[in-house]
């Protein structure tokens, strides 16, 4: 149980770090298309 | 007595009102309905780990995966084992989901259109959303039951407590769609398994390990960690998880649709692989805290109801301001859930049960459809979770109306991607196996003279049962179909 609740927490910071990330991209491409598209 | 106070009051307002707002503003980069259901096909590795992981994980989850470990202790975790196993190996051999991703489709029964034709497409979309919908049904009332438990309000305002909760989720859910979802589900991951692991540790800290493994095994003997010599599971409640959990893998909307979202099927195909061992926590967390439950309350008085306990343990376990984080977290995985179903579900109704119909529309008039869909849905989520009556414990509830629609989509998707003879004649033979199994169990456990039966064949049998019967008649369909008409591959 030990090991789940670290492999857990580890995946946790992670995720939410590399997340944010992705969202940024995400939201920079989409705006990009929308530009490219006018 | 709950330790519910106004602290933990402030710490749930303020969460909601940052997911509201996050939800709300991103809306102006929703342009077109592609944006509307897939994210514009943009999300990323990371994003789709947080959003699967939070849509898979609502209250309904923690309640029915703490039932399970109250009730049948550790063994009770083997439902998530086996999702974690079916999601790894999907994921690593891109199985059906990598011809799926690759095909550009926004929907499964999209996919079937290609193959089959336009009326199993169609019958395809009614069934998910038939399945789903039903699936989807209990969510509400369980999550209003969790919250009024926990913080101690008087269950007179379960129905209040229930449309506040969706109010909130639809209103960004209707304005930003999947864009919304994604980024709320993300916010929501964040909390809520900083709310999991805050609550397991004091948990853990409080109780002790030795103190709950020494419950279970006082309890349950073997069978509270072996779950083939538990009496109430044994190999046909194994059998009948593991194909449950591969079908929904591969078919159930709300999975795949991070999938379909993805970059690519390589992204899709790692999000699988890097979440799999999320759905070991996703049962084994709350199911600690179903155990913590049997060992402060001990076990349930005859007609009591075990989905209850795992709430009433927490609500006079955790101190003033812990409550708070963890309604939070609750809220949040619960939010997470029921925007993501409301929009799998809507993108179904749209994409596939409307395709006959939305000829020539504007990309304004297919968002306005899509808002308006997903508000009929919480409509009709708020009168069906105030009527039906729930009998059994949930997972087994949910396991068989998700196996209306899982058992004969799978087998068509599998089909559909890697049997050539494969052919509408079948595809409708499977469906209507599919779906006609499940229902009629699902009305003999209601009906007096029938319940009986259904007493004696279970849910398991009748689950493993259905999946066999609907490949079955996919096979006999398909070579039933005289060899002249299987030359078109666009249907009957």
């Amino acid at each position: 149980m030990l090991a789940v609740m670290v492999w857990y927490s580890t995946v946790t910071v992670y995720v939410a770090v590399q997340g944010s990330l992705d969202i940024r991209q995400m939201l920079r491409r989409l705006k990009q298309g929308e530009k490219d598209k006018r | 007595m709950t330790h519910f106070s106004w602290v933990d009051g402030s710490i749930v307002g303020l969460y909601l009102f940052a997911t509201m707002t996050v939800g709300i503003v991103v809306r102006k980069h929703v342009a077109k309905v592609e944006h509307f259901l897939v994210a514009g096909r943009e999300m990323n590795v990371y994003l789709g780990i947080a959003s699967l992981a939070a849509t898979e994980f609502g209250i309904v989850t923690c309640m029915y995966t703490a039932q399970n470990g109250y009730e049948k202790g550790f063994a009770g975790g083997i439902p998530g084992i086996c999702q974690a196993v079916a999601m790894f190996f999907i994921g690593l051999t891109g199985f059906c989901i990598k011809p799926l991703r690759d095909s550009g489709v926004m929907t499964i029964p999209e996919m079937f259109d290609r193959r089959f034709g336009p009326r199993i497409r169609w019958w395809a979309g009614v069934v998910i959303v038939l399945g789903g919908l039903l699936n989807m049904g209990v969510f509400l009332r369980t999550g209003g039951e969790f919250l009024v438990l926990v913080c101690g309000f008087d269950v007179r305002y379960l129905e209040i407590a229930m449309t506040v909760l969706l109010a909130g989720v639809a209103i960004y859910t209707i304005l930003g769609g999947m864009l919304s979802v994604l980024i709320t589900d993300f916010l929501q991951f964040v909390v809520m398994s900083a709310g999991l692991i805050l609550v397991t540790g004091l948990i853990l800290a409080n109780i002790g390990w030795d103190k709950l493994t020494t419950t279970v095994e006082a309890h349950y003997g073997a069978g509270g960690f072996n779950p083939f010599v538990n009496p109430q599971m044994g190999w046909p409640y194994v059998l009948f998880n593991l194909l449950l959990n591969t079908a929904a893998c591969l078919t159930w909307q709300a999975v795949i649709a991070r999938v379909l979202a993805a970059k690519d099927s390589m992204t899709g195909r790692k999000v699988y692989t890097r979440t799999a061992f999320f759905f070991v926590c996703r049962f084994m967390i709350p199911g600690v805290w179903g155990i913590a439950a049997l060992a402060t309350l001990g076990p349930a008085a005859p007609g009591e109801n075990t989905l209850h306990a795992m709430p009433r343990f927490l609500s006079t376990f955790l101190p003033a301001g812990v409550m708070g984080i963890l309604v939070a977290a609750m809220l949040a995985a619960d939010m997470s859930t029921d925007s993501s179903y409301m929009l799998t579900w809507g993108s179904v109704i749209y994409n596939d049960i409307l395709a006959p119909f939305r000829k020539n529309w504007s990309e304004r008039r297919g968002l306005l459809v899509n808002r308006a869909i997903i508000a009929a849905i919480g409509v009709f989520l708020l009168f069906y979770g105030l009527w039906y009556p729930l009998k059994g414990d949930l997972w087994t509830y949910l396991g068989v109306t998700g196996t209306i629609y899982l058992s004969s989509m799978t087998v068509l998707l599998i089909a559909c991607c890697y049997w050539k003879r494969a052919n509408s004649w079948g595809a409708a033979a499977a469906i209507i196996c599919g779906a006609g199994i499940p229902i009629c169990y699902l009305i003999f456990e209601q009906v007096p003279a029938t319940k009986p039966l259904a007493g004696k064949i279970g849910p398991y049998y009748s689950g493993i049962a259905t999946y066999l019967l609907v490949g079955a008649a996919m096979v006999i369909g398909s070579l039933l179909k005289p060899r002249s008409d299987r030359s078109s591959h666009a249907g009957d």
